[in-house]
């Protein structure tokens, strides 16, 4: 097994496109960090101020520090597609795998050590884009702030959404004898995943949410009929007009099962933080505050047409509306372990049985 | 597996089969330490197939494979099935230095000596893709003999090959076979070639093998074959003996069968000094490609 990862390691050392999706890696932030600075300079020079003398309060930095760090899991995955399926296909193109077996290694081992190897690329590459992306963002002036610490927790979590991908595209880099096969897959699962990610993030809150908003309504419904200003036939019609279904839309039903088993939600539930920075500062600095999310989604955008006069203050009480980021983390991490674990048993099952070489 | 076994390969009733296809029925053949071992067959005969089991690509759906060494032990089985497994994007060196990461080798100064011994010294950084048929196999062997390997399982190493090639192929194997000790399992198609190299022969057939001979007794049962016409058999009997020649009388036809080389003026000479009269001589040669049309019967496509 050592003797193979020092091979594969080799190997991803000598790799032309390993190295291109390197460089990729270091430049992209940063012309992207170098684009923001230009547009941020414009839009404080109009204003009459340098950027300098402006300042960022801690939200924005933060979000901004956030947003651009985590770009990998956006950016990455098409490249990964390509580098892995051609990187690995190339070894059966040209008869490696047929060569360790040959030299005596298991199949297991083969099997592993490619995998070990392409995850250990991956990492190297989100680290690479990160320390770009706080590169850039010191060298520009517009800062950093990485929440005390705690996003570099989110950071990891996210490499490891990403590995999902990165195991599952080796994975299909080797049980398939058909070399185009792996890649004409992957692609396609990269395309219909970031088509997915906009459907699902549309549903991406806890599912207990809208089962609260709606105790939290009829509790201010009784209110309402308590200061005489409805009565009791019209908060019946109201609540059989406004059911779950009604603030979920008719999406739901397959969105939100999808969300909670995949990781499609990843951006939308991270970004969270971004509608609540829109809404005004973030309350939370350890949670994930989805009143705003809530709002603009189900809320039809800040007021409610469920006569419930509830206001975004009163959201924010409903506990379900905030999930902090440890338990969201964990969330992610366990999804994503158990889709490794997966994928990678029944790869193993398969390329230890079939006739691939 | 003790090194001190007879035999560095030992296959008993391997079969394979795809499907309802049997590509190997109950083989069973032993390659005797340090020989040149040829697996001569038609197409389709199970050749690469067993190859690829000895190998460890496949698996046998029965039967077993014994190795007279440590099999396990990485690098002690060299091969060359089908095409030569090399980065086409690397040079010969590098590919080298690659097996020999993969084999856990150190790599040290034994890595341009190998590529010397197989006369790839002077490809410098010219990339494995551009290389020539023959040196592509030549490279090829240099990979399956990185880490000195008990065994050197090679599958049609000459084809393609133009002559000068070959005769470069089989000088290599020679003098790894005698030089380094290595015993060399090898199919190919140039059953002339293969006769010239091989020191045991396997006769492959619908997934058997069907006969197994050493090449002294292949020589024996072939070799020069000479029917002599006299009127006077019982005379020239002595003649062809005293000259070393194998020779009996067949009464029925009446025509004496020598087997064995010899000059024929001598014979002719000291037939007439005996008295004797040679009428007629006919010869037929028997060389491998004769001896396996006989045993398997049709033309050869081996």
């Amino acid at each position: 097994m050592l003797e193979l990862l020092k091979f594969e390691f080799r190997r991803l050392r000598k790799s032309i496109f390993f190295r291109i999706v390197g460089i990729y890696c270091i430049a992209w932030p940063i012309l992207v960090i170098l684009l923001l600075r230009i547009l941020l300079g414009v839009v404080t020079r109009e204003a009459g101020v340098s950027f300098a003398e402006l300042g960022m309060g801690s939200s924005e930095t933060q979000y901004i520090t956030w947003l651009l760090t985590v770009g990998f899991i956006n950016d990455l995955p098409k490249f990964l597609a390509l580098f892995i399926c051609l990187h690995v296909g190339r070894d059966f193109t040209d008869g490696i795998v047929r060569n360790k077996i040959i030299a005596g290694h298991s199949r297991t081992s083969i099997f592993f050590s490619y995998l070990v190897a392409q995850i250990a690329a991956t990492v190297a590459l989100c680290v690479v884009y990160i320390g770009s992306a706080l590169l850039g963002l010191l060298v520009t002036g517009i800062g950093v702030d990485l929440n005390g610490g705690e996003m570099i927790t989110r950071l990891g979590t996210a490499i490891i959404v990403l590995l999902v991908l990165t195991v599952s595209f080796t994975v299909l880099s080797l049980i398939f004898r058909r070399r185009a096969m792996p890649i004409i897959l992957s692609i396609i699962t990269v395309v219909v995943m970031s088509t997915l990610t906009a459907f699902v993030g549309m549903y991406n809150l806890p599912a207990k949410t809208i089962k609260d908003y709606v105790a939290v309504r009829d509790d201010a419904y009784d209110e309402l009929v308590k200061h005489d200003e409805y009565s009791k036939d019209d908060i019946k019609l109201l609540k059989k007009q406004y059911t779950t279904d009604s603030y979920a839309q008719f999406g739901w039903k397959f969105c939100h099962p999808v969300y909670v088993i995949t990781n499609l939600g990843f951006n939308g539930d991270y970004g969270a933080d971004v509608t609540q920075l829109i809404n005004g500062n973030a309350e939370y600095q350890d949670e994930i505050d989805f009143t705003g999310n809530f709002i603009n989604k189900y809320w039809g955008g800040g007021y409610t047409t469920d006569g419930s006069r509830l206001t975004e203050k009163d959201l924010k009480k409903i506990d379900s509306m905030r999930i902090s980021y440890s338990t969201m983390n964990l969330m992610y991490i366990g999804r994503s372990l158990l889709y490794i674990l997966v994928i990678v048993g029944s790869g193993y099952i398969i390329f230890r049985k079939k006739n691939l070489f | 597996m003790p090194d001190n076994v007879e035999y560095i390969l030992k296959v008993t009733d391997v079969s394979k089969e795809y499907g309802k296809f049997k590509a190997l029925d109950s083989m069973s053949f032993t390659v005797p330490r340090g020989s040149i071992y040829g697996l001569v067959g038609r197409n389709g005969a199970g050749k690469t197939t067993i190859m690829r089991i000895m190998s460890g690509l496949q698996k046998p759906t029965k039967g077993m494979v014994e190795y007279g060494f440590d099999n396990k032990k990485l690098g002690n089985v060299g091969a060359l099935v089908e095409l030569p497994s090399i980065y086409s994007n690397a040079s010969a060196k590098d590919n080298l230095i690659y097996q020999y990461i993969n084999i856990g080798l150190k790599v040290d100064d034994s890595v341009d000596k190998l590529l010397e011994f197989v006369g790839l010294a002077d490809t410098g950084k010219k990339k494995a893709g551009k290389f020539s048929l023959g040196m592509r196999q030549r490279l090829g062997i240099a990979m399956a003999m990185a880490g000195n390997p008990e065994v050197l399982i090679l599958d049609e190493p000459i084809n393609g090959l133009d002559p000068q090639g070959i005769i470069q192929i089989r000088d290599l194997l020679i003098s790894l076979n005698k030089e380094k000790g290595v015993t060399v399992i090898i199919s190919s198609h140039i059953l002339s070639e293969l006769s010239k190299l091989a020191t045991d022969f396997a006769f492959v057939e619908g997934g058997r093998v069907v006969k197994e001979i050493k090449s002294e007794a292949l020589e024996d049962a072939g070799g020069l074959h000479t029917e002599f016409y006299t009127g006077n058999p019982m005379a020239l009997l002595p003649i062809l003996n005293a000259k070393g020649l194998i020779a009996r009388y067949d009464k029925e036809t009446g025509v004496v069968h020598a087997k064995g080389y010899y000059n024929l003026t001598n014979i002719v000479l000291e037939a007439n000094n005996a008295g004797v009269n040679i009428a007629r001589v006919v010869t037929k040669e028997t060389d491998l490609e004769t001896y396996f049309v006989n045993l398997v019967g049709g033309e050869s496509h081996a």
